[in-house]
């Protein structure tokens, strides 16, 4: 009875990790980016799509994320969710809710000089850098974080 | 510190504070600055702004005392040997190196030892410069406070060679280098890649030990990269490769051996290469091609102990293979021509099946997967049709 209840337990508990919602930690140093196949090490740099099966794909610079977008591996409409790394430090951004800064003083994994941050004045910007916004990096995609 | 000889001068440096910023402000383009054993500890990163050959005598150390760089030559010609470079500054914002080239040519650095820096030696936009029998060692262990040892940007006819590197993030990295060449060095135990390529066309790399690096060897986004006589091995983890190819194109891999990685070769958008007389040696995967791999030509390689040969997640291939060793091959050879009757079809459907379901591992050399393999042998299904090696060779190429 009790191995049976246990058995019970423990497949009622993989049903509840694979339900959890929200960005998965990086386990930097050991995962690859989904599009490029680099392993992450820097911190600053990172972004992850959440489908809506809850499956996460982790890409270690913004243009991978975008190159694995406009692959078309995923449909957009099977996308729940996108966060991006915070330069500063502060872990993940939801993707709508971030600003994306293009600098040629950013030195990202892929040389895209793209990097993420919470509001406009996290970072001091030089001339000549650029600052958008996620819809203009992908339009017409919509967000269904929770 | 005194001048010795007339013409070039040698000016000799002993342990004092800033002794060899002292004798750098003296000195002039073409000296030689002898710095004798001792410690020595500066209090600005040394700025080499005209031409010198610094030259330790007794194996000095500088010490960076985590502040920042050591280093920095903004001189061509400069040459640098005999020093024991140790703990300069980590940073998240700047790339602090040992030693920092900026935009010269002709520069040397040869037989320094490198001991827990962030970046050991660092070359920005620097021409035709030779690295050559350093010795560097870094503390890295699974932490992102750790640079590359050898780290190249935007340089071209570079020599790195019989260098020794270990303990960094990347052994080697190039970021937009060309013509250059990276021979005889081993990169071991370093926390991400033994060498790793990116945007760098027609560079070679010749006689290097790749082992035990956190994820193998990446070369990305390059064209003409010739590969020879490399050994790569025991590269293991989830995501480790013995090498990886990501859009890679006219590139030639000859004579290498893969011994004990998880993967050998993984490829992906990888286009027109010669894949040839190279060992695949006990490998979880000899080869992980993916199916947007094309014109590639695999012959006189020899397959042996893998537990997969080849892997493809497409159910057809636009690769050659042909004349290539497996130690999997069951077929006859009564015409004794050395090259066995019927084809040897290398991807198994076991593999086909990994591609889809990763945990179908669980059933590796079980009875249910044997009969699976017969029963696809006779009747292949699943497998790719126009993957096979149509004149497989009965004996290992002598290699």
């Amino acid at each position: 009875m009790v191995k049976r209840l246990s058995l019970i337990g423990f497949i009622g508990l993989l049903f509840l990790t694979s339900c959890s919602s929200g960005p998965k930690e990086i386990d930097w140093g050991k995962n690859a980016c989904e599009f490029c196949k680099m392993t992450l090490m820097d911190h600053r740099f990172g972004a992850q799509i959440i489908n809506k099966h809850g499956k996460s794909y982790i890409f270690d610079d913004i243009i991978c994320l975008s190159g694995f977008i406009d692959a078309a591996t995923l449909s957009s409409e099977s996308i729940k969710c996108i966060y991006l790394i915070d330069f500063n430090g502060s872990g993940f951004i939801r993707a709508d809710e971030s600003v994306i800064i293009k600098s040629e003083s950013i030195r990202s994994p892929m040389s895209s000089h793209l990097a993420s941050v919470r509001a406009k004045n996290d970072f001091t910007t030089s001339p000549g850098d650029n600052i958008l916004k996620f819809e203009d990096l992908f339009p017409g995609m919509e967000l269904k974080c929770q | 510190m005194f001048p010795v000889c007339a013409g070039a001068t040698i000016w000799q440096v002993f342990p004092a504070t800033n002794a060899v910023t002292q004798a750098i402000a003296k000195s002039s383009a073409g000296d030689t600055i002898e710095i004798q054993s001792g410690t020595y500890r500066e209090n600005t990163t040394i700025d080499i702004k005209h031409s010198l050959h610094i030259r330790g005598v007794g194996n000095p150390v500088l010490d960076g005392q985590y502040k920042g760089q050591i280093m920095s030559i903004w001189a061509s010609g400069t040459t640098i040997s005999g020093i024991h470079f140790i703990r300069c500054g980590k940073s998240n914002l700047e790339d602090y190196a040992a030693i920092k080239v900026y935009h010269v040519n002709h520069v040397t650095i040869s037989q320094n030892t490198f001991e827990d820096n962030y970046f050991c030696i660092f070359l920005l936009k620097s021409d035709s410069c030779i690295i050559r029998q350093n010795f560097i060692s870094g503390k890295a262990v699974f932490e992102q406070t750790s640079g590359n040892g050898i780290h190249l940007w935007k340089s071209q006819h570079a020599i790195i060679s019989e260098n020794k590197i270990q303990g960094q993030r990347d052994g080697i990295y190039f970021e937009f280098v060309t013509n250059s060449r990276i021979e005889n060095n081993i990169s071991a135990h370093n926390i991400r890649y033994g060498l790793h390529f990116m945007f760098s066309h027609r560079n070679q790399y010749t006689g290097n030990r790749f082992t035990n690096n956190g994820a193998g060897v990446a070369v990305m986004y390059s064209n003409h990269v010739h590969m020879t006589r490399n050994v790569f091995d025991l590269n293991r983890g989830q995501a480790s490769y013995g090498l990886l190819l990501k859009d890679i194109s006219d590139s030639r891999i000859n004579q290498n051996r893969f011994e004990k990685n998880s993967v050998a070769i993984y490829m992906e958008g990888s286009n027109r290469l010669t894949i040839e007389q190279n060992n695949f040696i006990r490998n979880g995967w000899a080869m992980r091609i993916y199916a947007n791999c094309e014109g590639s030509k695999i012959s006189n390689n020899n397959f042996s102990g893998n537990s997969f040969d080849v892997s493809t997640n497409g159910s057809e291939d636009h690769n050659h293979f042909v004349q290539n060793f497996w130690d999997k091959y069951e077929g006859y050879d009564l015409n004794h021509d050395d090259i066995g009757d019927i084809p040897y079809r290398p991807v198994s459907i076991y593999a086909m099946l990994m591609e889809r379901i990763p945990f179908a591992l669980i059933l590796y050399r079980s009875f249910v997967v044997s009969i699976f393999e017969r029963i696809e042998k006779i009747m292949p299904v699943i497998t790719p049709v126009n993957l096979y090696d149509e004149k497989p060779l009965m004996k290992p190429v002598r290699l």
